[in-house]
């Protein structure tokens, strides 16, 4: 719900707070005032106010109530009768969210005028307070009066117009009989205006994972969100909102549908349309969006931007070493006296350019599959060359509104296909979160030493990098160490965190695109989740499609949920359409209890579709070590 | 600061009491002010301390119309607003009905405070939303005689009042701007003239550049004529405002002195006075309409009377010392200087130049002392008509009593005789408005006493028939149609 601070002075008599006021009560207005602040302790708001139990504050003289205002942090600020100085400051902090009542019809530009319902030019009165802008309808002998409600901006009298009204001048009409009409047409547009700020929003989500089911059932949650669409989205994301078939390769036919469809918040899930510059077309198009522009998406659209980046910023990583030709690597390769080392092509390639190699031949046949062969395609042009870090690898996703970076709990994803990280990689077999041996001394250590560093540099660089980053990291002996930057959120990790987040993750988004995430709750369930993924056999290779998927059900319990992926709804029945095709997901207050619950849901007459294939073992490390420690 | 000092110094003629300046440098507003001239307020020490980046810089000339003569009333004046955001305002011209604003400010205004004062205070008391709105509507509460400029936080206001009285110059200095009373204040910074500001008009200077929050008023309005007569610079331009289109562009604008030459030369064809021996002008505002007046005659022009730059009050303008009327007298001897050779005076009929008379001090000591070099006769040519009524929107003629041609009702023979010359010869009235006029476009009116309003002027000191009523009232004047 929207949060309202109504600023009033003893001018006037309240109307427009009367009128906030019985909005909300008739559930017409989606707000709540959060307070009314008064310029003088004799304005009959406050009586208003207090009738309604709604809390008051009487600035001190020379209060211009910014400090307030800040720490508040209301959704908007309406004047309705304010009279004192609103500065600079004030403006800057509150974009496009300080709504003004003028006694005047403001033009979209500052050229222009507006047109009164006969015809006639309209009078702005620009600068003009409300008797004298009053007086002046009459006395310019215009046909109507009116009033816009508009954004205030450093220009005076003028800003994003949300609302106009007009009122025929009468003969005979006095200020006072002329405004007494005219007020009542004001707190019409007032509350209109605000109820169309206070809406519900739409809601439209791209990608078609499991991470994207997750999203949208946390998002779904908000009361401040209506529909929710997916684009292509899955057979489970149907269950909580709409699917639209659209081309997801094409970031303009995207937006194109975006604007018709009136979104008002598109979240981008996979890194392909984020490194093709989905957000900065968005923000072109005047659409809100969220994730980061394809500036700051090199983080993972290049993994030897990546790589200079970090050497730049100092940010703790694995040796690395950039190669343009496949011979220069290979000469590298020889001289190299790295135990073993990584080989990964510079650009994105589906979560498989990435090599881990213990010998020498095997790191030259990996130089040869993606410089050579071009397996990857043009992600090849280039490759790094990394040294192999030993030790335990941890994901950490963190908000980030531009400024300010606020990590989520810390997870890790299980990418062989088989028990005991055996097999070729996959996209993730399953994640869980927290991770006991991430401390909340190492989380700050990796916010400080990692997290923060990125946006600074980045923000150095004129990168603004609004959305979520994930950090892949290896935990070493000297500290933790970035293998590799994604610029978006982890798929299978989101699913437990999504379950885990207490806050709501519609304010969250917005306070990261509105740069406000300092004063954003974002706080998560004490306990653990787990995710475990259900693959198709065959699995990361060629795989059967098409199979029913049985013992779904509606799973109301917001403590265990099942994450479609690969599925689509056929004929009534949901079937596997890809190879990771559900993730199961499962809250309790320990992670041995999340473990057992979630893997009771799957197998014969329960959770199940023939040749399904899953690991047995998400989060065993974890708990042996925790079991180690316990043992102690 | 620097900048500002040199500009100022090209209006240092218009003020002389006292000088001041505020700054807005990034932690706050920083006020200086000192009694004398620039020279004496600003030592290079002084200079040093103030030399810092500031936002905005207003200097100010103090030559005091309203309120009291001390300190406290030298500009800039600054006043804090309720949100304890310091205004600065400096103000050339005179507010009228202040008794009417003091009503309206809460602060109990000290008795002898300036009008400047008051109006600041208004400001500082004024609620809106933005101080744009604030300065509107204060400006629209306040009537008379006003070219302000305003500072607030990184905002600069620049307002003239809607008669257009008193001169308000723009210009530019790279991504910098100027405003000023006069254009030699603007050459001595270097700037480029752009205009001048709008009678009516609101300026707001900031760090998006220029902007008009409130539109100007086109055209004449009732600029004062003692402007052109005395107060400004022989070298600054002004408009002449025949025209709605004519002299929008500072090179279409008149000299003073071109201006006050055309007077000499009027007079000339109004009080010939082809017996004289030679013609002579009073330095330095005297000396244009001296040689305008001995060209038009073909008489020898003689500058026989020099001023003394090294003599302590020679740089200064007795008139403008009004807070020290009775010593006026005495120095005016010690600042002018006679060439003392006999054959040039004796018996010599010399016609003495000036711009004007108004107390006839001046003229009586110069009479006195010509005569004694051994003179036949003394004529004087005056290029502005007789001052016989106050002024009080802007130039501090305070009471008629001071004035010699209100005691001796402007008997051109009474106020010779009280003078001690054989004849004194003001300009006619119309022919003054002729000699500011580029085309031929001269209005009459029904009463001859609104002859300067009907051609945007103000001479209010002349016909005692003032644009605006010193209560604050317009006056209403009614145009013949133009014969």
């Amino acid at each position: 719900m929207k949060k309202l601070a109504v600023l009033i002075s003893n001018a006037g008599t309240g109307t427009n707070l009367q009128a906030i006021i019985d909005a909300i009560k008739k559930r017409d207005l989606h707000a709540e005032i959060q307070i009314v602040i008064s310029g003088s302790p004799d304005a009959y708001g406050l009586v208003r106010a207090k009738k309604n139990h709604i809390p008051t504050l009487i600035l001190k003289p020379n209060d211009k109530g910014d400090t307030v205002l800040k720490n508040m942090n209301p959704d908007f600020i309406v004047l309705a009768g304010w009279k004192r100085i609103i500065s600079d400051h004030l403006i800057e902090d509150f974009p496009n969210r300080i709504l003004n009542i003028h006694p005047g019809l403001i033009p979209d530009s500052l050229d222009g005028t507006v047109k009164n319902p006969d015809g006639t030019a309209s009078l702005w009165n620009k600068g003009k307070m409300t008797d004298v802008a009053i007086n002046n309808f009459l006395i310019s002998k215009s046909t109507y009066a009116g009033s816009s409600v508009h954004f205030l901006t450093h220009e005076f009298d003028f800003g994003p117009v949300l609302a106009r009204t007009f009122e025929k001048i009468q003969k005979g009409d006095s200020v006072d009989t002329l405004y007494s009409r005219l007020k009542v047409k004001e707190n019409k547009i007032c509350v209109e205006s605000l109820k169309k700020l206070c809406i519900k929003k739409n809601i439209l989500i791209i990608g078609s994972g499991g991470r994207e089911h997750a999203l949208g059932w946390k998002i779904r949650q908000s009361p401040e969100v209506n529909s929710i669409y997916f684009a292509p989205g899955n057979g489970g994301t149907l269950e909580i909102g709409k699917n639209i078939d659209i081309n997801i390769e094409k970031n303009i036919e995207i937006a194109e549908w975006a604007k018709e469809n009136k979104i008002d918040l598109t979240i981008i899930g996979p890194e392909g349309p984020l490194v093709s510059g989905i957000v900065d077309l968005f923000q072109k198009k005047g659409l809100i969006v969220f994730g980061p522009n394809a500036a700051a998406s090199q983080l993972e659209g290049s993994k030897a931007w990546a790589v200079k980046f970090m050497q730049k910023w100092k940010i703790p990583h694995p040796q690395s070493f950039v190669f343009s030709t496949a011979g220069e690597a290979k000469r590298f390769i020889q001289k190299s006296k790295w135990q073993g080392m990584v080989a990964k092509a510079d650009g994105l390639a589906q979560g498989k350019g990435v090599i881990v190699c213990d010998t020498k031949s095997e790191a030259e046949k990996a130089i040869d599959e993606v410089m050579v062969k071009k397996t990857f395609g043009d992600a090849g042009k280039s490759a790094v060359i990394q040294e192999k870090l030993l030790g335990e690898e941890v994901s950490i996703l963190a908000f980030c509104d531009g400024k300010t970076v606020v990590p989520l709990l810390s997870s890790q994803d299980h990418k062989r296909i088989y028990d005991d990280d055996k097999g070729p990689n996959t996209g993730g077999m399953g994640a869980y979160a927290p991770v006991p041996f991430v401390s909340s001394q190492l989380l700050a250590k990796i916010t400080k030493t990692i997290l923060q560093p990125t946006i600074y540099g980045l923000k150095k660089e004129g990168i603004e990098y609004k959305g979520v980053l994930y950090a892949g990291l290896m935990l070493t002996k000297q500290g933790p160490k970035v293998l590799e930057y994604n610029v978006r959120f982890g798929d299978p990790e989101t699913q437990p965190l999504m379950m885990l987040l207490e806050s709501d993750l519609f304010s969250i988004i917005e306070s990261c695109i509105k740069g406000t995430l300092k004063k954003t709750d974002v706080t998560f369930k004490k306990g653990s989740a787990v995710c475990v993924v259900l693959t198709s056999e065959g699995y990361p290779s060629a795989y059967k499609k098409g199979q029913e998927i049985l013992g779904l059900k509606p799973y109301d319990d917001k403590n265990l949920q099942v994450f479609h992926a690969g599925t689509e709804l056929k004929d009534d029945k949901i079937i596997t359409s890809g190879g990771r095709v559900l993730g199961v997901t499962g809250y309790a207050s320990t992670l041995r209890k999340a473990v057992s619950k979630t893997y009771k849901e799957i197998g014969k007459n329960k959770i199940y579709f023939d040749h399904m294939q899953y690991r047995k073992d998400i989060a065993n490390k974890a708990l042996k070590i925790s079991d180690r420690e316990e043992g102690k | 600061m620097q900048l500002a000092l040199l500009a100022a110094s090209g209006v240092q003629h218009r003020g002389q009491q006292g000088a001041g300046v505020a700054l807005q440098y990034k932690k706050g507003v920083k006020l200086y002010t000192g009694a004398g001239l620039l020279h004496d307020v600003f030592p290079k020490y002084v200079v040093n301390r103030l030399n810092k980046p500031s936002k905005w810089t207003l200097i100010h000339c103090r030559y005091g119309t309203h309120g009291g003569y001390d300190k406290r009333n030298l500009q800039p004046c600054i006043v804090t607003s309720r949100e304890g955001v310091k205004i600065a305002v400096v103000h050339n011209g005179e507010f009228v009905g202040t008794e009417k604003i003091r009503k309206l400010i809460s602060k109990e205004a000290p008795p002898d405070i300036s009008d400047t004062y008051i109006f600041a205070q208004l400001l500082a008391e004024t609620e809106g939303l933005t101080w744009e709105h604030r300065v509107i509507h204060a400006l629209s509460q306040v009537n008379g005689a006003y070219s302000l400029l305003i500072g607030i936080d990184g905002k600069l206001f620049v307002a003239r009042d809607e008669m257009g009285i008193r001169p308000l110059i723009l210009g530019q200095i790279k991504d910098k701007w100027i405003v000023a009373s006069e254009t030699h204040a603007l050459v001595k910074a270097g700037a480029v003239i752009l205009r001048e500001v709008k009678r009516g008009e609101i300026i707001r200077i900031d760090a998006n550049g220029i902007s008009v929050i409130k539109r100007g008023i086109e055209g004449a309005g009732h600029f004062c004529d003692f402007e052109w007569a005395y107060f400004g610079r022989p070298d600054s331009l002004l408009p002449t405002h025949e025209q709605p289109d004519s002299g929008k562009h500072p090179s279409d604008w008149l000299s003073l002195s071109t201006f006050r030459e055309r007077c000499g030369a009027i007079i000339a064809s109004e009080s010939p006075i082809p017996r004289a021996t030679f013609v002579l002008g009073i330095p330095d505002s005297g000396m244009a309409v001296a040689t305008g007046y001995a060209n038009a005659m073909k008489l020898p022009y003689r500058q026989v009377i020099i001023r003394d730059h090294f003599d302590p009050h020679g740089s200064q303008r007795l008139f403008m010392r009004d807070d020290q009327i009775k010593r006026i007298k005495k120095k005016v001897l010690g600042k002018l200087s006679l060439i003392a050779d006999k054959h040039t005076w004796k018996d010599a009929i010399v016609v003495l130049g000036d711009d004007s008379i108004v107390r006839g001090n001046v003229a009586a000591k110069i009479t006195k002392a010509v005569f004694a070099m051994g003179a036949k006769e003394v004529h004087w040519v005056i290029g502005f008509p007789p001052v016989a009524h106050p002024c009080y929107l802007g130039v501090s003629i305070r009471t008629k009593e001071e004035l010699i041609a209100y005691r001796y009702q402007s008997d051109v023979k009474r106020i010779a005789k009280k003078i001690g010359a054989t004849s004194v010869n003001y300009i006619s009235r119309k022919g003054f408005i002729r000699a500011r006029l580029l085309s031929n476009d001269f209005k009459t009116s029904q009463d001859p006493s609104h002859i300067f309003l009907a051609n945007g002027g103000c001479a209010g000191c002349v016909t005692g028939c003032y644009p605006v009523s010193r209560e604050g009232e317009t006056h209403k004047f009614m145009l013949n149609s133009v014969l």
